[in-house]
């Protein structure tokens, strides 16, 4: 990966993981220590551009969405940040937590069978992160637990339900999320990730991304 | 080409022929140049004569479709959208128009005639500094013409056009080139910037140039002839 510009002074923490995978409780803990310490850290969400959420939220509930329309809708949300939030940040020398990266559209677009190389290539003008925290927590274990944030049913996309993977909601989520699960398990393989062990207590986990996160700062 | 759409093949001028043929019983004609070239003009008049040969007609025109083009029209009016940003916008229009209205017609025979096509995308977007091998990956799922027309015309001639018939405020890039309105030198330059950006793909994709100067007849006839002989060995074949 390159960046848009050159030289950013800031920090670029990334924490990764599938749906459920206890991302954003992680991304909340590690604001509000790095807010402790000092620091005013900037936060980006996946899919939050004020230009394209809304389109990408309006073409959701319209049902239609096919995988490449799909997969484009979030690389433009992820343009936008990038260019509009995350640089700017790097360029004032201030941390960027991002709650999940280009990691996420590339384990969810190869599980949706998009071309790992059109993908890089794709993305490949996005900042190179200075960590990236890999929550590993396998399908069978979160689809057990509660959505962090309320959902009415389960998402046509998060389940899958757009590849006719299974007419039982339930399942085709499963095999969707594994399918995901597997893309990031060859993603980790390959980057220079922190693997945790999501499975474990939430405060040993955001102790051991501060503990990395110190070193990097 | 899968069932899904996913860019299968590579576009790269450095290697045309990595650029796959498609194998649908249609025709598939795209018109491209700057605004004021006469691509109007010469589809409706190749859409007339291409329906009274007894050929079904189905057009599909540039920022078009229903998902994006309102998003598109937003940002620009705030002008605030980065050139990346505002390309994959686009590529979501031609990705949307290529399974609903391109694929369908070619699959059912019919002639489709696109104004506007990636030529454009790629000319606008390269002047506005996207790198050019990160727009011609974005575009891999774009079904490969079977004739490119080109309507060459310089800058100054184009601009004259566009300017005597609706006034500035009317050029559409004039608004998507975000702080150039009201500024006709640095559109100019912009536009001069496009044209010449076109040039680079006319060679390694056969693309058909016509002198956009020329009376709006003879570019018309000269394309024609080459429709149909295009036709007649579709035909034959």
């Amino acid at each position: 990966m390159s960046t848009d510009s050159p030289a950013p002074t800031g920090r670029l923490i990334v924490i990764e993981g599938i749906d459920r995978s206890g991302r954003s409780t992680q991304v909340r803990l590690l604001l509000d220590w790095l807010r402790r310490r000092g620091y005013e850290p900037i936060r980006t969400d996946w899919s939050t551009s004020p230009h394209i959420s809304k389109a990408i939220h309006k073409a959701k509930a319209a049902g239609e969405l096919r995988p490449i329309t799909f997969s484009l809708f979030y690389a433009a949300d992820f343009t936008d940040r990038v260019a509009n939030v995350i640089v700017p940040a790097l360029e004032r020398g201030e941390i960027v937590v991002a709650d999940r990266y280009v990691y996420t559209a590339f384990a969810r677009d190869v599980a949706r069978g998009a071309n790992q190389a059109w993908l890089e290539t794709l993305y490949g003008f996005a900042p190179e992160p200075d960590a990236v925290f890999y929550l590993r927590v396998p399908p069978d274990v979160t689809k057990d637990r509660v959505p962090s944030t309320p959902v009415k049913a389960i998402d046509r996309y998060e389940a899958g339900l757009d590849l006719g993977l299974s007419s039982d909601p339930a399942e085709s989520f499963q095999i969707y999320q594994q399918r995901v699960f597997d893309e990031f398990e060859r993603l980790s393989q390959t980057n220079s990730f922190t693997i945790i062990d999501g499975n474990v207590d939430v405060d040993d986990i955001a102790r051991t991304i501060r503990t990395r996160v110190k070193e990097i700062l | 080409m899968t069932d899904d759409r996913w860019p299968s093949s590579r576009l790269d001028p450095a290697s045309p022929s990595s650029w796959e043929h498609h194998t649908f019983p249609g025709m598939l004609i795209t018109v491209d140049g700057v605004d004021g070239s006469g691509r109007a003009t010469q589809i409706d008049l190749l859409d007339t004569w291409l329906k009274m040969q007894g050929y079904g007609v189905v057009r599909t025109s540039w920022n078009s479709s229903k998902l994006v083009s309102k998003t598109i029209a937003e940002a620009r009016r705030q002008r605030t959208l980065a050139a990346r940003t505002y390309s994959i916008l686009h590529a979501i229009d031609m990705a949307e128009r290529n399974d609903n209205e391109v694929i369908p017609a070619l699959r059912a025979g019919y002639v489709v005639l696109a104004d506007r096509y990636v030529y454009t995308a790629f000319a606008r977007d390269i002047a506005r500094g996207v790198e050019i091998d990160w727009i011609l990956n974005l575009y891999g799922f774009a079904v490969r013409p079977d004739l490119s027309v080109y309507l060459r015309i310089d800058a100054e001639t184009s601009l004259g056009r566009v300017m005597g018939i609706a006034g500035e405020s009317t050029i559409e890039e004039a608004d998507e080139q975000a702080g150039v309105r009201g500024q006709l030198g640095s559109f100019r330059q912009f536009q001069e910037r496009v044209v010449a950006e076109y040039e680079q793909f006319v060679r390694p994709f056969d693309m058909v140039a016509l002198d956009a100067r020329e009376p709006v007849r003879r570019q018309q006839l000269e394309l024609r002839s080459i429709v149909a002989a295009m036709l007649e060995r579709m035909e034959s074949a």
